[in-house]
């Protein structure tokens, strides 16, 4: 069994509660009562110390508003919510957002129940489900969340990162799988471990910590290095500090289905289903 | 060809062209008047970085801000250039229509930072909400390009209404049927005025429109204009949903797609969808891809059902793959198509 993506998995299906999908009758339960502003790894001040925190994802809505954290740890994210509890709604004016009278509803979401103290948790991972929904006290949404329960996750759109820090291994190889091909433009000037962490992690990067970041970089390369002296020899080198494409790959499809298929031997040992998606960090 | 120095010299050419006014033709050295071609151009450029179409010379500024004439090489004064908008910038040409295509094709493909503006079907039948314009045909396909030649079930009409077209009972039933099922690739119009035919034009999805008859000058930029406004409006507003949400564009089929051929297609970076994708997860009836739009070299992640594909342009990467995907994939194998996001229609 292959590691699997779980931290992805759960960002995805956490962030697709905040929209809609028409063919597929969809409607996320934060989008369904009016939460569609929403951001994320953004800092918000606490009220009466003035010290800074940076939730996963926060969110704004027409009565109110909600802090969620994400996690794949065991350990309880009991403390770090009832913090979040203490966060000042006038920080929200910083992104256009309006103040409200209230406290958060705090929320984690996680992959397995767990128990995060009197906060409501949600679980994203192949189905929705939630438990202490008593915590959320803005109705209509405790509702939606509530009639949300046992809806199917899997088939939700991908989300526009692809690397989050705490990634490994085959983790890791997907989610530079694109940034990889990019490399076989004629026009492409290679790419530099640290560039393919900035195309990974998307609008996360310039959020994550420099060491977390160089973490994230250090895996990038070792991954990288099977890559070009395994699957993709010859095909890619890495010359001056980047990645280049070498003059080997002819653009005809043939050509291009060959590294395809390298590609996915190299990010998938095995084909994976969703059926692979297990709970394991 | 033409020596144009002016911007009036340039409108003056143009009305000598639709009233095929010989003697006001010679005044600029033209021999015969030439259908008046104009493409939407999708651009991410600044115009000090662009090259005219190889072999048609350089740009130069007329009198006016932002209007540009090919001078030097073949066929000086064919192109003008109007990069008033930022994001979509309007290429006329008077080059006969096979040289414009080809040239103006081979620019876009070889230029990085352009794209055609490609139109989507309310856009391509938005002139039908606005006073005097009349529809008067429509073009359909469906390639079915998923499937191999020989079993390859295709479809192409292009229809020209008139009232003859009531005089066949259900003709007009079935021409609607139809474009409820086959995506729409041009649309033809014409504007009425006095009684008369002020304008009569072709838009292509491609974002190219021919003129093949009009009175004014002024009427006919202005309408060219008024697409490029409502497309340039819509590329804005994905940009925006883009940079602050993180939800997918939604693309919407009428035709189911055969999910192994559309792999097998996509990781190979054929047929006329241009896309290079690396499968990542498989069930039956859906599938996740990421990799490379050929067209740009942009990211782009698309998970595909059997009647609909989810897509996300991640980064910086280029938010007219939408359009520009949807049609594709419609004319070529997924029929009328259908850009959402949160549930509301998008480059609409």
């Amino acid at each position: 069994m292959p590691d699997t993506d779980n931290r992805i998995v759960l960002w995805r299906n956490t962030i697709q509660l905040f929209h809609t999908y028409k063919k597929v009758n969809f409607i996320g339960p934060f989008f369904a009562t009016g939460f569609t502003n929403y951001r994320v790894e953004s800092p918000l001040s606490e009220s009466v110390t003035g010290k800074t925190r940076v939730p996963d994802i926060f969110a704004s809505g027409p009565r109110g508003w909600v802090v969620i954290d994400l996690t794949c740890d065991d350990e309880s994210k009991s403390g770090q919510l009832d913090a979040y509890r203490n966060l000042d709604s006038r920080s929200l004016s910083t992104y256009g957002f309006p103040a409200h009278s209230t406290p958060p509803d705090t929320m984690s979401s996680r992959l397995a129940f767990n128990n995060d103290g009197d906060h409501c948790e949600m679980v994203v991972k192949d189905s929705f489900d939630l438990r202490k929904e008593q915590y959320i006290h803005d109705i209509p949404l405790r509702n939606a969340l509530v009639g949300m329960k046992g809806q199917d996750l899997r088939k939700l759109p991908e989300i526009p990162f692809s690397l989050v820090p705490e990634m490994k291994h085959y983790e890791i190889r997907r989610g530079l799988i694109d940034s990889v091909m990019q490399l076989f433009d004629t026009r492409s000037n290679g790419k530099t471990p640290y560039q393919m962490c900035e195309d990974g992690l998307e609008r996360l990067f310039e959020l994550v910590t420099p060491t977390s970041r160089q973490s994230l970089i250090d895996k990038i390369k070792q991954e990288m290095e099977v890559l070009i002296s395994k699957e993709l020899a010859g095909y890619l080198v890495f010359k001056d500090g980047k990645y280049c494409a070498t003059e080997k790959l002819k653009q005809y499809p043939k050509s291009r289905q060959a590294v395809a298929l390298k590609l996915q031997e190299w990010a998938n040992p095995t084909q994976r289903t969703m059926a692979d998606f297990d709970t394991r960090t | 060809m033409p020596h144009l120095q002016t911007f009036a010299e340039m409108k003056n050419l143009l009305q000598a062209g639709f009233e095929d006014n010989e003697e006001s033709l010679s005044h600029f050295g033209a021999t015969h008047s030439t259908q008046l071609k104009a493409n939407l151009i999708e651009s991410n450029l600044t115009l000090s970085e662009l090259p005219c179409p190889e072999g048609y010379g350089r740009w130069k500024k007329l009198d006016v801000e932002h209007w540009h004439v090919n001078e030097g090489g073949h066929s000086p004064g064919s192109l003008l250039l109007d990069s008033t908008r930022k994001r979509v910038w309007i290429l006329y040409s008077l080059l006969d229509a096979s040289e414009s295509e080809t040239a103006i094709t081979k620019w876009v493909e070889s230029t990085k930072g352009l794209d055609r503006c490609w139109l989507s079907r309310n856009q391509l039948l938005s002139l039908g909400a606005v006073e005097s314009w009349k529809e008067k045909g429509v073009g359909l396909k469906f390639s079915d390009g998923l499937t191999p030649e020989e079993n390859a079930g295709n479809f192409s009409l292009k229809a020209w209404y008139g009232g003859a077209t009531r005089q066949i009972q259900g003709l007009e039933d079935v021409l609607t049927l139809a474009k409820e099922k086959f995506a729409i690739y041009s649309t033809r119009w014409q504007k009425i005025s006095g009684g008369s035919v002020a304008i009569s034009a072709e838009w292509y999805s491609t974002g190219k429109v021919t003129i093949n008859r009009a009175v004014d000058v002024d009427e006919v930029m202005l309408s060219i204009s008024d697409m490029a406004n409502r497309y340039e409006d819509a590329i804005l507003e994905a940009t925006k949903i883009r940079d602050n949400k993180m939800g997918a564009f939604e693309l919407d089929f009428t035709q189911n797609i055969d999910l192994d051929a559309f792999a097998q297609a996509v990781s190979m970076g054929k047929s006329t969808m241009n896309l290079w994708l690396v499968e990542t997860e498989s069930e039956s009836d859906f599938k996740r891809f990421r990799g490379v739009d050929l067209h740009t070299w942009d990211r782009v992640f698309m998970d595909v059902g059997p009647n609909y594909a989810y897509l996300t342009v991640p980064g910086k990467g280029c938010v007219n793959a939408a359009p520009r995907i949807a049609t594709v994939q419609g004319e070529d194998n997924a029929g009328k198509t259908s850009i959402y996001f949160d549930g509301v229609e998008m480059f609409a």
